[in-house]
């Protein structure tokens, strides 16, 4: 079986852009105005970049104990799946990361997001994650003082929260999706505030505005009727028109059809805008897929006058991060593509000279135990993670928040080393919604949590 | 009194007189008359094939007191061709004209009893049996995806292949797992525990699950150590939690109809914390390959290399010094003591998970949900719970009274309430393509399925494949719901891989493989079979008959008569002057009824 390759899907979708006469869609949509964008003031812009590192990322691999005292107690409690003292010089991280004699290092293998964090582009948030209320000691939650987080360690529920921020099983919002429809009446484009490049989540989805999938050249058009079945002969494509704006009863039956809408709607805009645009010459790398969606992000960045949006909230995946097992030959890969994906992306911003304008993060379902387990050199799922920030807006170069020392039985170790996060999901998330523009009346609409916390600026963005 | 209450209880009287000849099921009937009247209306479904119009209060105030009444025709007569369609998706890989003829003469009970019937066949050995030299576990995945294909879509024995798609999703082993990917054998010797143990005990199937090596690779417990007193390393705890939290009894406690039970407070009742988790940890430590018969010797966590391929079919054996001796916490306060050993702490606490009051409504919901409804009843639940924990001979766990229990459910069966608004399951990218490829008669020249790769990657455009979630959580995880659901209180669980964009790419990978009867494009070559649509072009140049009987054999009848004219049309438009246009026509028709949402929504 011969299926179209990358090269000849770009060509035949710039050809069925093409011939957009025959096109199915959009359906009453006006492209007249795209033109016009151009002229309309772009200095606002701002985007938003959520990675998602899906199966919780061990990152007491990612940013590493260095100084001496630290570093041993690390070695001690990793017990085989710690990474190598020397191999951690080179990434080694340079005041003002050092706080009470302690010193830090990036994997060996995040040379590129080492150097971004040097030149101020890349801050650290240590031991982030849900919490309910602030926790300064293990015994508050074991007593029932405080109330624990609901199915900790549990993916699913951990993911829903934590993308969501907020009542998310009560009514399908997540906190980009709030913010969006805070945000959405900036863009005067009909393309939704929110985008994805890795279908349906957690965070995207707001009161008013609902996320839009986009693939590797926008979103694919319905092609097969028009472009393969019958040229001459529009009774096949009428008919399939006819049949998406059914009335249906059913409500599966009726969602289909939302999204197909939504589909037909965005293709034509997305996929023509894009073609329209030249090629950027940051290399992203090849068989890396978050650097390929990180590609696609950076392409809709570039045509963000096209789609006359000055706010962009994307969500972007890379997965397997549950590294049970392979924690020593899988994860060092991972850590890798991370570091190059990223920084290329930056690097992107830059050649579009929006790089103060764009600010990525990363977040994931958990953090991982400290101890190994005793199944093939891994970890198991903990709780509070250290995170990356990246952008010319974020006050680099420094970590924000606390990294416990690599100790076990300590007042914040819920056991084997599965940290209580010191920094809530909403402290984290707020300074990023604050620089989008979200005003502090406004925060509590997009963080509905944050009033429980003591800081709702870390000060890592400026 | 308010006249939709007054008609409520009418219909309900009708509804008992009328079914009061069969004992079992009016019993049913009583308990849940009331449901189906809440879901599809009283008045109305006088035809087979028109959709219900509007919801249920204001057709039940408004609609006069003699409307007919549905009664489910008994399951040992035989159905009309729509209903024995009907079954067919919810039970089959796909429904045939050959099939719907077949049972349309027979009857339910007598097809379910037929299929029950059919024996196991294991395609480990058929593996072994092509090569018997092969040694090694490694493999290339495409061969073995080809081969699950061809079961289960040419597979005599339909419904435990569907049976066994469905456990597949609870009980998860996936190709998609870097170290399985190059060791298909271990997908496969899943494949048939699921298989084997399909019409089976739940228990058994349970158990040959942890056993089987790769999901022992799968959730990295093949070769978990033992704790030892000041080491850090723990036992994994992967398996520890998905066996309570995906295998058995999930994250809640649960009332028999599959609600979650509350506290005090109106909170959710969880039905382990970490501490469990770490004693279930300490339980599955210890397992590994047997050295016993191994060609070459090997430790505990070595892998042994050469050997045939049905010895990496074998389940794990323990290594009693590789076994956690401490005392494990397990639910609900049970301990098991310390220094029992890997098979005894096994049985406990799998004996333990099985026994749950969780485990038939966990496990019995989300069966119901992969076959029949995403939105079942708590009343349809209980049900299948009640089999779940008793086939009517004392016996726990057996699945083929739950499988015969979810099919014959008077809620699975009725049209009217297929009828309603939250009724029925969007259709997978799976069952998108085992529908046409068996509704279709897909076959290469001279017969057979020819080579069928695996359809999960990144790059092909259904996205899915059998044994191939991206995850062990499946495909889509049962709760998901889309925003407008959330607030009804319903959930759609396919609906979560249905993006703006993969809506376009398997809607077109449908349209490229229709097109291959041309001979051309993207499914040219021999290798792929390709649809035998001759049945259809016979009836081209009637299209009101070609369309009615696609949506019998399709949308089990589910296409409102507007879908129905519009397909009919678009048929007669394309005229006669090409030609092919009898293919042309057929493919149309095709095409546009597997587009419909009459067919997307398995109802």
């Amino acid at each position: 079986m011969h299926l179209i390759g990358k090269q000849s899907r770009r060509a035949f979708l710039r050809h069925s852009a093409a011939l957009s006469g025959l096109s199915l869609a959009p359906l009453g949509l006006s492209l007249g105005g795209i033109g016009a964008a151009s002229a309309q003031s772009m200095g606002d812009f701002k985007a938003l970049v959520c990675i998602f590192l899906n199966g919780g990322n061990d990152s007491h691999n990612m940013v590493v104990p260095y100084d001496d005292r630290s570093y041993a107690s690390y070695a001690t409690n990793r017990a085989g799946v710690g990474v190598a003292h020397d191999q951690l010089t080179a990434t080694t991280l340079t005041s003002p990361s050092v706080r009470d004699g302690r010193q830090f290092a990036l994997h060996p293998n995040m040379t590129d997001l080492k150097g971004l964090y040097d030149q101020n582009k890349v801050a650290i948030i240590g031991n982030t994650g849900l919490l309910s209320y602030p926790v300064t000691n293990r015994t508050q939650l074991q007593s029932g003082a405080v109330e624990t987080p609901l199915y900790v360690g549990s993916h699913p529920d951990q993911v829903v929260n934590l993308l969501s921020a907020g009542p998310e099983q009560q009514n399908g919002t997540g906190w980009g999706g709030r913010m969006g429809d805070l945000l959405q009446s900036m863009n005067s484009g009909p393309t939704s505030i929110c985008m994805s490049t890795a279908g349906s989540n957690s965070m995207e989805t707001g009161e008013s505005v609902l996320p839009i999938s986009v693939g590797s050249d926008g979103i694919a058009s319905f092609s097969y009727l028009n472009q393969i079945f019958d040229f001459g002969n529009p009774a096949g494509t009428a008919a399939f028109k006819a049949l998406q704006r059914e009335q249906p009863t059913n409500l599966i039956d009726k969602e289909w059809l939302a999204t197909v809408k939504r589909s037909m709607d965005g293709s034509v805009i997305l996929s023509s805008a894009l073609a329209a645009q030249p090629a950027m010459s940051t290399v992203f790398e090849g068989n890396n897929s978050l650097a390929s969606q990180l590609q696609v992000v950076a392409r809709l960045i570039a045509v963000k006058s096209r789609l006359m949006q000055r706010r962009q909230i994307y969500f972007v995946q890379f997965s397997n991060f549950d590294h049970h097992g392979g924690l020593i030959d899988d994860h060092p890969r991972k850590m890798g593509q991370l570091s190059r994906a990223m920084a290329s992306f930056y690097q992107a911003t830059v050649e579009l000279g929006v790089a103060n304008q764009v600010t990525a993060f990363t977040t994931s379902d958990f953090g991982r135990t400290l101890t190994p387990n005793g199944g093939g050199g891994g970890s198991d799922h903990g709780w509070g993670a250290h995170h990356l920030v990246m952008g010319g807006a974020v006050k680099g170069g420094d970590i924000y928040g606390n990294i416990p020392e690599p100790i076990l039985d300590t007042a914040l170790d819920w056991g084997g080393g599965m940290t209580i996060p010191g920094v809530s999901t909403e402290e984290y998330y707020a300074p990023m919604a604050s620089w989008m523009g979200v005003s502090s009346t406004d925060m509590q609409t997009v963080l509905p949590n944050i009033g429980r916390f003591a800081r709702p600026n870390l000060g890592f963005m400026t | 009194m308010k006249p939709g209450v007054n008609m409520s209880v009418e219909c309900i009287a009708t509804r008992r007189s009328e079914i009061s000849r069969d004992r079992v099921r009016s019993a049913l009937w009583t308990s849940l008359a009331a449901s189906l009247l809440a879901m599809a209306g009283c008045g109305g479904g006088s035809s087979k094939s028109a959709p219900a119009t509007t919801a249920t209060a204001s057709i039940a105030a408004s609609a006069p007191a003699t409307v007919a009444v549905e009664s489910l025709p008994s399951l040992d007569a035989k159905p009309t061709p729509v209903e024995a369609s009907r079954l067919l998706a919810q039970a089959t890989m796909g429904a045939t004209a050959n099939d719907v003829s077949s049972l349309s003469n027979s009857s339910i009970n007598a097809w379910l009893d037929d299929q029950f019937n059919k024996p196991f066949v294991s395609l480990v050995e058929a593996m072994v049996a092509a090569d018997p030299t092969a040694l090694g576990a490694t493999g290339e995945t495409g061969p073995y995806q080809s081969a699950q294909w061809e079961q289960s879509i040419r597979g005599p024995d339909q419904l435990r292949q569907r049976a066994r798609l469905a456990l597949s999703q609870i009980l998860v082993v996936s190709g998609s797992n870097g170290a399985l990917n190059v060791r298909p054998v271990f997908v496969e010797s899943h494949f048939d525990t699921l298989g084997r143990h399909a019409f089976g005990n739940y228990r058994d199937m349970l158990q040959e699950s942890i056993l089987n090596p790769g999901m022992a690779m799968f959730l990295s417990y093949l070769a978990n150590e033992r704790d030892y007193p000041g080491n850090p390393r723990h036992p994994d705890e992967n398996l520890a939690r998905e066996v309570m939290q995906l295998f058995t009894i999930g994250l809640v406690q649960l009332n028999a109809d599959g609600t979650p039970k509350h506290d005090a407070s109106g909170k959710t009742i969880p039905t382990y914390d970490q501490d469990t988790v770490r004693g279930m940890a300490k339980v599955f430590t210890g397992w590994a390959f047997s050295p016993l018969d191994a060609k070459t010797p090997y430790g505990f966590s070595g892998f042994p290399a050469e050997d045939s391929r049905r010895y990496f079919a074998r389940p794990l054996i323990s290594w009693p010094a590789h076994h956690s001796p401490s005392e494990k916490k397990l639910l609900d306060g049970v301990v098991i003591p310390a220094g029992g050993s890997a098979e005894s702490d096994m049985k406990i606490a799998l004996d333990q998970l099985f026994n749950h009051p969780n485990t038939g409504p966990f496990i019995g919901k989300q069966l119901i949900q992969r076959m029949v409804t995403s939105n079942p009843s708590p009343a349809y639940v209980a049900r299948i719970s009640a089999v779940f924990a008793n086939n009517g001979k004392g016996v726990r766990g057996d699945l083929k009274a739950v499988f015969r229990a979810i099919l014959t459910d008077p809620e699975a069966r009725s049209a009217k309430v297929a009828q309603g608004e939250s009724f029925g399951r969007l259709r997978d990218p799976i069952f998108r393509f085992t529908n046409l490829a068996r509704g279709a008669n897909m076959q290469v020249p001279g017969g057979g399925l020819g080579f069928i790769p695996n359809l999960g990657d990144t790059d092909t455009a259904f996205g899915q494949s059998l044994m191939y979630a991206p995850t062990v959580f499946g495909f889509s995880r049962p709760g998901f719901a889309p925003k407008s659901f959330l607030a009804k209180g319903l959930v759609a669980p396919e609906m979560q891989n249905a993006s703006e964009e993969t809506v376009v790419k398997v809607s077109d990978q449908v349209g490229h493989i229709i097109h291959s009867t041309d001979g051309v494009g993207r499914f040219c070559c021999n290798e792929f079979p390709k649809p035998e649509i001759s049945r259809w072009s016979a009836m081209a140049d009637q299209p009101v008959t070609l369309v009615d009987d696609m949506n019998t054999i399709f949308t089990g009848g589910a296409m409102s008569a507007t879908t129905a004219q519009t397909i009919s049309t678009a048929l007669l438009e394309l005229g006669t002057d090409q030609q092919d246009w009898r293919l042309k026509r057929a493919q149309l028709a095709l095409y546009l009824t597997l587009n419909s949402t009459a067919y997307l929504t398995q109802k």
